[in-house]
């Protein structure tokens, strides 16, 4: 191999590093863009970051056991006592199953009614945090957790400084996709086949509550969590 | 020996199936035990049925470009929650303009808790039918621009009518084939589709334009198997303009349920004879979304209006019922729902509402 070509070789090889180094750094700017936050700064305020992501887990699973307990968080067709309300999934030969994007848009809608009521009190970070209560929340299952972002402005103000904040983003950890499909999968047989109430290849513990001779409300117990729905057949 | 063991398995199934079904479990209905099934028979809570006595399943149509700040009002006519139906077509802009004037809605009527519904037509209205891909795109653009806050699509109105010049639904199956390549292409379980309703009535002249005969496209349809598996709502309408006219009637003789009455098919009863029809053929049972109820504005007309809105909120069948018109569209002026003026309801709406949602 002559002098001439391997010169070319080294040409090359720098080209392609001094491209790669080009496209590594874009990425790695293009992420700390997303974040909105220098790594200094996100330290400085980092009680407060981690004060609103509890906040979010928290009125999350405040929002999935209300889900749990009553099928969806905002029932309109419903079976009520005193102190509970559980939606009808179907009610004589008529499906009100709830799509999965309605579920989405119910959690968003309970995160952002009820966030302030967890972060009402900054004072316990120790700094001093102004909020704008113009909040919206989108959330989304996928596989074993729900994602919530919330759009929620904040200024901390911290050693003479203001630091805005606006966007988290949390996963909290919950079944309840795989929950959502066996309940369908119940609902859809019922009105397949409302004679018939088959549970042989559920492996959820199911509790069945008998509320009179045409109406059942179903529990699916996964550990600690619960799903319920009422059933009202055509008698 | 031999028998004696079979009979013993029999016996032994026979308890097994019997310690894992019970009959009559709930009147008339069998339960199959799980493995992890618990009953609990009648509790001590005492448990009642909600049903409101809202219209939550009513909303109105939106006409495109006169702006959504009327939207709003619907939950003064509801009472609580409710349905707003937007119409996007293209302007030989491929749905560009769509693209915005939709996206408003849609953010419009979330913000208000309303379920939008989007009805696509074609080129300039319903004069051109546009490709399956340019149509597959503007939804999947307005699912993105909407971090997928659009669920109900319907795809076209009324494809019994010829437009104009364009015959491109004259056969069932072209307008069938249109919705399969549309769903199949979306491949989007998340978007639910609504069959474009049919112009009800006999073969003859819609203002302008040819209407071929209801009975003869329906039936049309239901010959082709994958369009029923495509949808999933089937789009009618409860609208007349001749409220007790008759000269548009068909009867529905070939239905048993219906066989005596004469109905007429575009009365108060036309979808559910379409209902009837389509159980017949497919045996299965659609729920349906009435994308344009109504009846002229007028006094006379409000006893009529009020017993069909009741209806509406009260039929199963029925998931939603879309009043037609709300914001004035210049030739619909004297039909909207909403006062231009003073931007609220109109007094006659206001009427409608105290006496059907309240």
């Amino acid at each position: 191999m002559r002098k001439s070509q391997i010169s070319i070789f080294v040409i090359i090889g720098i080209i392609v590093i001094i491209i790669t180094g080009f496209v590594v750094y874009k990425i790695n700017q293009n992420r700390l863009k997303q974040l909105k936050l220098s790594m200094p700064e996100r330290d400085k305020i980092k009680p407060v970051l981690e004060y609103v992501d509890t906040c979010i887990k928290e009125t999350t699973n405040n929002a999935l056991t209300k889900l749990g307990d009553q099928g969806v968080i905002y029932p309109n067709v419903y079976l009520a006592s005193k102190n509970t309300k559980i939606a009808y999934f179907y009610l004589q030969g008529k499906n009100y199953f709830p799509e999965m994007n309605e579920i989405n848009k119910q959690i968003s809608q309970y995160v952002k009614e009820n966030i302030m009521q967890c972060t009402g009190d900054f004072s316990a970070t120790k700094f001093a945090v102004e909020d704008n209560p113009k909040i919206s929340a989108e959330s989304f299952f996928k596989d074993d957790y729900i994602n919530v972002t919330l759009n929620y402005p904040l200024t901390i103000f911290t050693e003479g400084k203001e630091i805005s904040v606006k966007e988290f983003s949390v996963n909290v950890k919950t079944n309840f996709c795989d929950i959502y499909r066996t309940a369908r999968n119940i609902v859809l047989e019922t009105k397949r086949n409302p004679t018939e109430i088959n549970l042989e290849n559920i492996d959820y513990e199911i509790k069945l509550t008998k509320i009179d001779k045409s109406t059942l409300v179903y529990e699916l117990i996964d550990n600690n969590y619960r799903y319920r729905f009422a059933v009202k057949y055509e008698i | 020996m031999k028998y004696k063991y079979i009979i013993l398995m029999l016996l032994v199934l026979t308890i097994v199936y019997a310690e894992t079904t019970v009959e009559n479990f709930l009147p008339g209905i069998t339960l199959k035990y799980g493995n992890k099934t618990t009953v609990i028979d009648e509790p001590d809570i005492i448990y009642v049925d909600v049903f409101p006595e809202n219209c939550s399943k009513l909303g109105f149509v939106y006409m495109p470009g006169y702006g959504y700040d009327f939207l709003k009002e619907t939950i003064q006519f509801t009472d609580y929650e409710g349905w707003a139906l937007g119409i996007a077509y293209s302007r030989n802009d491929n749905f560009e303009f769509a693209l915005q004037d939709m996206t408003i809605f849609i953010e419009e009527a979330s913000k208000q808790k309303l379920t939008p519904i989007i009805r696509i037509l074609g080129n300039n209205w319903q004069q051109e039918v546009m490709p399956v891909d340019t149509v597959v795109n503007f939804i999947n653009n307005l699912s993105k621009a909407t971090n997928n806050h659009i669920t109900y699509i319907q795809i076209w109105d009324k494809p019994n009518i010829i437009f104009g010049d364009n015959k491109a639904f004259e056969n069932p199956k072209d307008y069938a084939d249109y919705i399969v390549n549309i769903k199949n292409k979306l491949n989007n379980s998340d978007i639910k589709i609504i069959s474009g309703s049919l112009s009800l009535g006999k073969a003859g002249k819609v203002g302008e334009n040819d209407r071929i005969d209801a009975n003869s496209y329906l039936s049309g349809l239901l010959n082709i198997n994958e369009f029923w598996q495509s949808i999933n709502y089937w789009g009618s309408s409860v609208y007349n303009a001749k409220v007790n006219g008759k000269e548009n009637c068909i009867t529905s003789e070939n239905i048993e349920f219906y066989k005596d009455q004469q109905l007429c098919m575009d009365n108060i009863y036309g979808y559910r004879w379409e209902l009837e029809k389509i159980k017949q053929s497919t045996n299965k049972t659609f729920e349906v979304i009435l994308t344009e109820i109504g009846y002229p504005i007028s006094l006379e007309n409000m006893g009529k209006t009020k017993e069909l809105l009741y209806l509406v909120k009260s039929d199963p069948y029925v998931k939603s019922g879309l009043i037609f018109i709300a914001n004035g569209w210049d030739v619909w002026q004297n039909s909207a729902w909403f006062d231009k003026e003073n931007r609220s309801l109109s007094g006659y709406a206001y009427q409608i509402s105290d006496a059907v949602c309240s």
